[in-house]
Formats: structure tokens, C-alpha cells, sequence
């Protein structure tokens, strides 16, 4: 990177870190897409008292 | 001056019209909005729209 | 007295020396605990700190709450702007657990531009934290996570993520003291450009008496690549009088937003919220049509509404200046089922606007459907008067 007054006081990092990072962000987003939703309803049925069945966890219908 | 005869209004407007494009009035109409609005809700009035003890209980009770 | 002054203490060994004790003589001896007490410029610090919080304690001051709440009691709590809907809808909620509350959701809807046809909801909150996830059937994603470290601070993280949408990711702290709150958070911040982008708000709302706050909160804005960074600072004041409030809200660029908000009684309470705002638009020349400068356009609204709660309804009603007159019932006519009505009619523009929904609560458990019907309480013990099992 050149060391022009305007790159001094920058966050410089090589390309392929820059790369590197947007990749690893990337499959982050892609977990926290689908994984968020599970991870909510396995701390739910984890706390829940009866251990509701996967089906009763995503009906909509009351399950007692 | 000499702007008025070479641009002419392409119509002739009222003096309320000329009031109402001005900014001054949006500010000015909302402002007196607000401040009766804060004098309904203060006053005696707002306290005579509770009807929660009259009708809605009845509507209530209904049920 | 005399002998220990008659002999030399060595000028090093302070803690030897005796020091006149009289009040107001001299200034106190530091205090024999610590390095950051012992040291005198740091005793010194810590007696200003000391004494302007005793200062700040004596004025009886308490946590102003947070500008992004500061006209929350009117534009969230009476107007209808949280609940407003068109189409139909329905509410599926089903509830598993109390305490953690663990309970999740089912929304279909037709005929909306805001809601999706259907999404699904789930919701985990403890004493401590809080997390919820949204997905509808497009698979947009929206997520919550709040954790409070302690009963001042509070992190939230929020997320946005959409197939072929840029996502969106916001990271927020808050702290509350005793009577100010600090609010910073940033929305997808990046430092992979070169230099920091995305936006910064940071806000802080100061209580100057018992019931008078006032704040003021800083936008940085930084779009990747050579673009000029952009600002925006607004000032707020608040003032809580118990059954009433009264806040305002002014943008250094131009745009001024006052409410007013009064409990009329345990069951009413009743709101007005004035927005004004300025923009330059651009004037064109009558006969050319070519831009010829710039003139300031301004613009407002006054909405003036009301809430009233009722043992299993809850109305909102209002009226705005531009000839908008809404209203939004919620009543409950089972003890789980809930009908929603919201309509809009806008005199000027002669239209309408109208949603119908059925909210359902159902429950994963045996317990909570119990308590669900108002058969028995949250311990588990009969309601007086109910039914018997």
C-alpha cells in the first residue's frame, strides 16, 4: 500500500486478508440466517418443562 | 422593479394564497394545532370523554 | 504537640508528619487507603467526584429514560403508528413457558404491502437477556438479541439479512445511571474500506431537575469510497410531571418535533405530536423550467389522538392535519381469542384504509392452557370464581 498522508492514518490491510474477512463474514451471515431461528427454539425446549416434540414446537395449535 | 414585467406571474394569486405558500405559515398553523391540542387535553373537556365508566362497561358486561 | 514539632521528620515520610486537624484550615489529610486515594491529585479528583455526586444525589434526580423513548408515550403508546394495518391477518401465538418465557408465532396476512403472507416468529427472554427470531416465507430474516451485563448497561445486537438485500447489522449500548442515560450504536460498521463506514449515533439525555431532562444526540454517517461524511446533530428536552409529559425534539438541518402527552385517568390517556420540517427544494424558472435556485419548503403535521383501555378492549383514535382520521380496536372476546380492527379514513384524498385480524393464543403445555382460559393463575392455583376443573 502506498504511504501517501491519506493512508497513514488508515486501517490498511492486504487484499487478501480483505478478502479473507469478507468470506468469513459471508458464512457468518449464512449461519445466522438459518441457524438463529434453531438456536432459539433449542433454548426454549431446553428450558421448557415438558420437552415439547419438534412438530409441537412449530404447530400453531395448542398441544396439550 | 423591471423583473415584474419581464417574468409576469403566470397567474394572479390571492393574498391568502401568497400567505400559504409562505413557510412561516405551515409553522405557524401547526404550532396554534399543537397548542389546542394541548389546551383540549388539559381542559375539562378530555376528562368528560372518559366514558370508560358508562358505556364500554356496559359493552363489556355483554360479553 | 511541641516535641513532635521540635524534632525533624524526614520531608519523604509524609504519613509521620503531623497535620493540623483544625476544619477548614487546611486542606484534608489523603486518605490512607490505596494508591488512587493516597495519591493527592487523585484524593483531590476523587473528593470533586465525590462531592459532585453528592451534589447530583441531593437533587433528587432520576433516569431521564432514553431519547429513542423520549415521545414514546405518544407516538408508540397512543397513536396507532406501532399497530396500524391493512388486509386480513392472523395471529398464531402459542405460548410453552412463563418464566423463561419461551413462546412462538405464526402470522398469515392478505392484502398488505407491509406484512408478508406468512412469517414465523420465535421469542426466549430470561431475566438477563432477551432473543427473538423472524423469518417470513422469502426467508428474510430479522433478529434480536439484548443482554443486560448489569441493571445500567444493556447490549442489543440487531440483524437484517435478505436474499439479493444488502444486510444490515446494528450494535447498541446503553447506559442508564442514576440520571443520565448514554445511548451509542453504530449500523453496519466496516473498516474494510479504508477507514471507518457505515453510521455512528451516539446520544446522551441528561435530568437537570427532577423532572426536566435535556439531551442532545450525533448521527455520523460514511457511505464506502470518496464520499464526504455527513453529520447530523439534534437536541431534545423532555419534561416529566407525572400524569403528563411534554417533549421536543429539534434537528440542527431543519425539522422540529413536539408531543404532549397526558393520563387523563388509569384508563385514558390521551396524546398530541406536532413534526415540522424544512427542505430546500429546487425552484424552476415559470417559462424556461430550468432550475434557478433553491427555496425552503415547509412542511407539517399535527396528530392529535387518544387511548382508552377497557377491561378486554383496548381503543386508539386519531386525527391528524392533513385530514387523516384513524382508529384501532383490540378486543378480546374469548380468553384467547382477540379480534383487531384498524381503519384510516383520509378525508382530503378521499380513501380508505382497512385491516381485520384474529389474534389466537395457544399453549404448549397443560399449565398454560389453563392459565391461557383464566382457570387458574400463574402458580398454578384455581381463580376464584372460575369454572371449576
Amino acid at each position: 500500500m502506498s504511504d501517501s498522508p491519506i493512508n497513514k492514518y488508515q486501517f490498511t490491510l492486504s487484499d487478501e486478508s480483505k478478502e479473507r474477512i469478507a468470506k468469513v463474514l459471508d458464512y457468518s451471515k449464512v449461519i445466522a440466517h438459518y441457524g438463529f431461528i434453531p438456536f432459539v427454539l433449542y433454548l426454549g425446549w431446553s428450558s421448557s418443562s415438558n420437552k415439547p416434540s419438534l412438530f409441537n414446537l412449530l404447530s400453531p395449535f395448542p398441544s396439550a | 422593479m423591471s423583473g415584474r414585467f419581464a417574468a409576469p406571474e403566470p397567474k394572479e394569486e390571492s393574498t391568502f394564497e401568497q400567505i400559504k405558500k409562505a413557510p412561516i405559515f405551515a409553522v405557524a398553523v401547526n404550532a396554534t394545532l399543537f397548542g389546542l391540542g394541548v389546551l383540549f387535553i388539559q381542559s375539562p373537556l378530555m376528562d368528560m370523554l372518559m366514558v370508560d365508566s358508562f358505556e364500554m362497561v356496559k359493552w363489556d358486561e355483554l360479553n | 504537640m511541641s516535641q513532635q514539632q521540635s524534632t525533624p521528620v524526614p520531608i519523604t515520610d509524609l504519613t509521620k508528619f503531623t497535620i493540623p486537624t483544625l476544619p477548614g484550615v487546611t486542606t484534608a489529610p489523603p486518605k490512607a487507603n490505596g494508591f488512587w486515594s493516597s495519591n493527592p491529585v487523585f484524593s483531590y479528583l476523587n473528593d470533586v467526584y465525590i462531592t459532585i455526586s453528592e451534589h447530583r444525589k441531593s437533587l433528587g434526580l432520576t433516569n431521564p429514560g432514553t431519547i429513542e423513548n423520549l415521545n414514546k408515550e405518544v407516538s408508540r403508546d397512543v397513536f396507532l403508528n406501532q399497530y396500524f394495518f391493512t388486509g386480513l391477518r392472523a395471529d398464531l401465538n402459542k405460548a410453552f413457558s412463563m418464566s423463561p418465557v419461551f413462546q412462538t408465532s405464526h402470522t398469515l396476512s392478505i392484502g398488505s404491502n407491509v406484512l408478508p403472507p406468512y412469517a414465523f416468529s420465535a421469542l426466549y427472554a430470561t431475566d438477563d437477556y432477551f432473543i427473538q427470531g423472524n423469518i417470513d416465507n422469502e426467508l428474510s430474516f430479522s433478529g434480536r438479541i439484548n443482554y443486560g451485563w448489569n441493571k445500567y448497561n444493556i447490549s442489543k445486537v440487531t440483524l437484517q439479512l435478505a436474499h439479493g438485500q444488502p444486510s444490515m447489522v446494528q450494535l447498541e449500548q446503553d447506559y442508564q445511571a442514576s440520571d443520565f442515560s448514554i445511548n451509542l450504536k453504530t449500523l453496519n460498521p466496516s473498516l474494510l474500506s479504508g477507514g471507518f463506514s457505515g453510521v455512528a449515533v451516539a446520544s446522551l439525555l441528561q435530568s437537570l431537575t427532577p423532572k426536566f431532562a435535556v439531551g442532545l444526540e450525533a448521527m455520523f454517517s460514511k457511505q464506502p469510497g470518496p464520499v464526504p461524511p455527513e453529520t447530523l446533530v439534534s437536541y431534545v428536552a423532555r419534561y416529566n410531571a407525572g400524569n403528563w409529559i411534554a417533549s421536543a425534539q429539534i434537528q440542527a438541518q431543519g425539522a422540529l418535533v413536539a408531543s404532549f402527552w397526558r393520563k387523563v385517568s388509569d384508563k385514558v390517556e390521551a396524546g398530541v405530536e406536532t413534526q415540522i420540517a424544512a427542505s430546500l427544494k429546487p425552484v424552476n424558472d415559470p417559462l424556461l423550467g430550468t432550475p434557478i435556485g433553491f427555496e425552503t419548503a415547509v412542511e407539517g403535521q399535527t396528530t392529535i389522538g387518544a387511548k382508552y383501555e377497557y377491561r378486554s378492549a383496548v381503543f386508539r383514535g386519531q386525527l391528524d392535519s392533513n385530514g387523516k382520521v384513524g382508529a384501532f380496536l383490540e378486543k378480546r372476546i374469548l380468553p384467547t381469542v382477540s379480534i383487531l380492527f384498524s381503519g384510516e379514513i383520509d378525508q382530503f384524498k378521499q380513501s380508505s384504509r382497512l385491516g381485520l385480524g384474529l389474534q389466537f393464543e395457544a399453549a404448549g403445555n397443560e399449565q398454560l392452557m389453563l392459565m391461557q382460559q383464566g382457570l387458574i393463575d400463574a402458580n398454578g392455583n384455581p381463580v376464584p370464581g372460575a369454572p371449576q376443573l
